[in-house]
């Protein structure tokens, strides 16, 4: 809602100096393109994406990236005898969620550690165990080959019905980022070659973007397993796991400035209409992403950069005026 | 070297057809622009990348991306009366590596650890006073036990002792450490052929058409075996030998190279716009799909389980140089 206000605002910001100008040097269009995304750089050796803890400063992921094909529309509005034009387009591209990072935990040393709990029964059948004296049972020494003996009424025992050994099986727990991306928008100022309404153009531009993050992860999990059942069984009583990386979801829905270069070309295709192509190169830094309450996507402040292309189908009033 | 004679002869191809014109509706220019690719879909289902052992048929990963910026180099001929041209380019960026995922697994049921306790659990030192010792402290001995890891307890029911309870804790920590799964890239030349319908002039005009993109990136897949390092503390049965076992994960971990080229197709669009007589910006934009084989090594995990579908962006600006417009001009 803020974003399409922002829209909004934008646009009719620019058609208030065209309405103020006559439409004279105002032109307005549509078109397709993509907008690539990449936190991080790859080949960088930092990695500060993923946090494992709440207080994690360190990440284990160097760069992030997405993308996605878009539908622009836009605007522009030229002065200065036609030598600069301030454009404004909205990026609009499907809001489907895209899953961007599916990892498992990687910091095992300080982070991701987790146990799993075996507590057994030992269980005694009746009659055995019988005290030698009126108050106490008691357990006599192992054979060689280790199984467990009792004295029944003084008497060894092997119980070699305990068979098999405890079995911990330990999964990792999970890490995982969406996007649900948003309504982005440019705002661009370029100095023009050649012709006004056949130009090439030159200049910065800033794009505002609010995707909106969400990092999921779950600690680890592990189950046990006793030995094979016997009457001196040992049987699983309770498994436990522990990791300092407690299962979260969290979002990051902020809003993000990106400044960079642009340029783009129009190439007339009748009197009024126009073919153009832009390209931009944005850069950013995300702030740390944290949150008290759970893992952090940006443990550290995290360089960012942007792609955007688009081909547009540009409507021009003003030419039909001068023909 | 293959893919330096292969941007060689294309450029040479389309200098052969300028020079077959005497330079006429051939331009050529230089710039920059990028390369965006994405490997798999992020809004689809099916997660195909990475697999966790040799004969899964399913992945632990959705998409990968990556993007580069390029320099940008190339050239375009004319046809029809300026109505069609041709053009070749080639995006050289930083060859780099490019660590494009790092991740552990998410598959437990295929990765996991397993500690099995050897039957002799209840081997040890027992007291030379067994037969006179109470039972909680002979199981003490015996198990390592501590009174705060449990209780046992003796009940007593016409005169027979029964063991009711007996807790033994087995309390193992596992530092799940899984730095096994890494993809890296080292970009490589890469390099579009497009044939467009020229609207407007040949040197100041609009262009739409298909385009072709050859890529050969080379992928690394390393997938390390050993995700989970040794248990490390808690193990408190008194004597017995523990075995730790790592399931399911039996193979190599040596990393698994992938450079095949890939061709890819889809449409591009393009203005230029002159800045002088014989000097215009031009820029352009391909969207190229492609569909990834199986990336499969019989002895290795896999990279990529299916064949599954990948995009590519590439967007450049370019100041390209017609010579013909100088001609022109000198006539």
């Amino acid at each position: 809602m803020n974003r399409s206000l922002t829209l909004c605002a934008s646009l009719a910001l620019l058609t208030s100096f065209a309405a103020a100008e006559g439409l004279e040097g105002f032109e307005f269009g549509i078109g397709v393109g993509a907008l690539s995304t990449t936190m991080g750089k790859a080949d960088d050796s930092n990695r500060n994406l993923i946090a494992d803890t709440k207080t994690g400063t360190e990440g284990f992921v160097k760069s992030i990236g997405y993308s996605r094909p878009t539908m622009n529309v836009g605007g522009k509005f030229k002065f200065g005898e036609g030598r600069f034009k301030i454009s404004v387009d909205a990026i609009v591209s499907s809001s489907d969620t895209l899953n961007i990072y599916d990892g498992g935990c990687e910091d095992g040393v300080t982070n991701a550690q987790y146990s799993a709990e075996v507590k057994t029964a030992l269980r005694g059948g009746d009659g055995n165990y019988t005290a030698t004296t009126s108050t106490e049972a008691k357990f006599g020494a192992p054979t060689a080959t280790g199984t467990l003996v009792t004295l029944e009424n003084g008497t060894a025992t092997n119980h070699t019905d305990i068979t098999g050994g405890i079995e911990i099986l330990a999964t990792p727990g999970t890490r995982k980022v969406t996007v649900d991306p948003q309504a982005a928008f440019a705002l661009s100022a370029e100095y023009t070659f050649g012709e006004d309404a056949d130009g090439a153009s030159l200049g910065l531009g800033i794009l505002r973007t609010s995707d909106e993050f969400k990092y999921t992860g779950s600690g680890p999990t592990a189950t046990a397993t006793a030995p094979t059942a016997g009457t001196d069984a040992f049987a699983v009583a309770g498994n436990k796991t522990t990791s300092s990386h407690t299962a979260h979801t969290h979002k990051y829905d902020e809003s993000q400035i990106w400044y960079g270069p642009c340029a783009s070309t129009s190439s007339e295709v009748t009197d009024n209409l126009k073919l153009r192509a832009s390209l931009a190169y944005y850069m950013t830094e995300f702030d740390t992403k944290t949150d008290a309450a759970a893992a952090n996507l940006h443990a550290k402040s995290t360089d960012a950069t942007c792609f955007m292309g688009s081909a547009s189908i540009v409507f021009n009033p003003s030419s039909e005026d001068d023909s | 070297m293959n893919k330096s004679l292969t941007l060689c002869a294309s450029l040479a191809l389309i200098t052969s057809f300028a020079a077959a014109e005497g330079l006429e509706g051939f331009n050529f220019g230089l710039g920059a622009g990028f390369i965006a690719t994405t490997i798999g879909e992020a809004d689809g289902t099916k997660a195909n990348i990475g697999a966790e052992t040799t004969s899964a048929t399913t992945g632990n990963v959705k998409s990968l991306h990556y993007a580069r910026p390029a320099i940008t180099v190339g050239g375009s001929f004319a046809l029809g009366e300026g109505r069609f041209k041709l053009s070749a380019e080639a995006f050289v960026s930083d060859s780099d590596k490019l660590e494009i995922y790092s991740g552990g697994v998410t598959d437990g049921s295929n990765t996991k650890i397993k500690l099995t306790t050897e039957t002799a659990i209840a081997q040890g030192t027992v007291p030379t006073n067994a037969a006179t010792e109470p039972l909680e402290s002979n199981l003490a001995s015996i198990f390592n036990y501590s009174s705060t890891q449990g209780k046992i307890q003796l009940a007593q029911a016409n005169g027979t002792k029964r063991i009711t309870q007996g807790l033994i804790q087995i309390d193992p920590t596992f530092p799940a450490k899984h730095t096994g799964r890494v993809v890296n890239v080292e970009p490589k030349l890469a390099f579009s052929v497009s044939a467009e319908y020229v609207f407007g002039e040949d040197t100041d005009g609009a262009s739409l058409g298909l385009s072709m993109l050859r890529t050969e990136d080379e992928f690394t897949y390393t997938h390390n075996n050993t995700p989970f390092a040794a248990v490390t503390t808690g193990v408190s049965i008194h004597d017995a030998t523990n075995t730790i076992e790592h399931t399911a994960v039996t193979n190599s971990t040596a990393d698994t190279k992938y450079e095949e080229s890939a061709l890819w197709f889809g449409p591009c669009a393009s203005a230029h716009s002159e800045l002088s007589d014989t000097l215009q910006l031009s820029a352009s934009f391909g969207y190229y799909y492609h569909e990834f084989d199986a990336k499969v090594e019989g002895s290795k995990h896999n990279f990529i389980n299916k064949s599954t579908d990948a995009t590519c962006f590439t967007g450049s600006a370019k100041i390209t140089f017609a010579p013909s417009s100088d001609d022109d001009s000198s006539r």
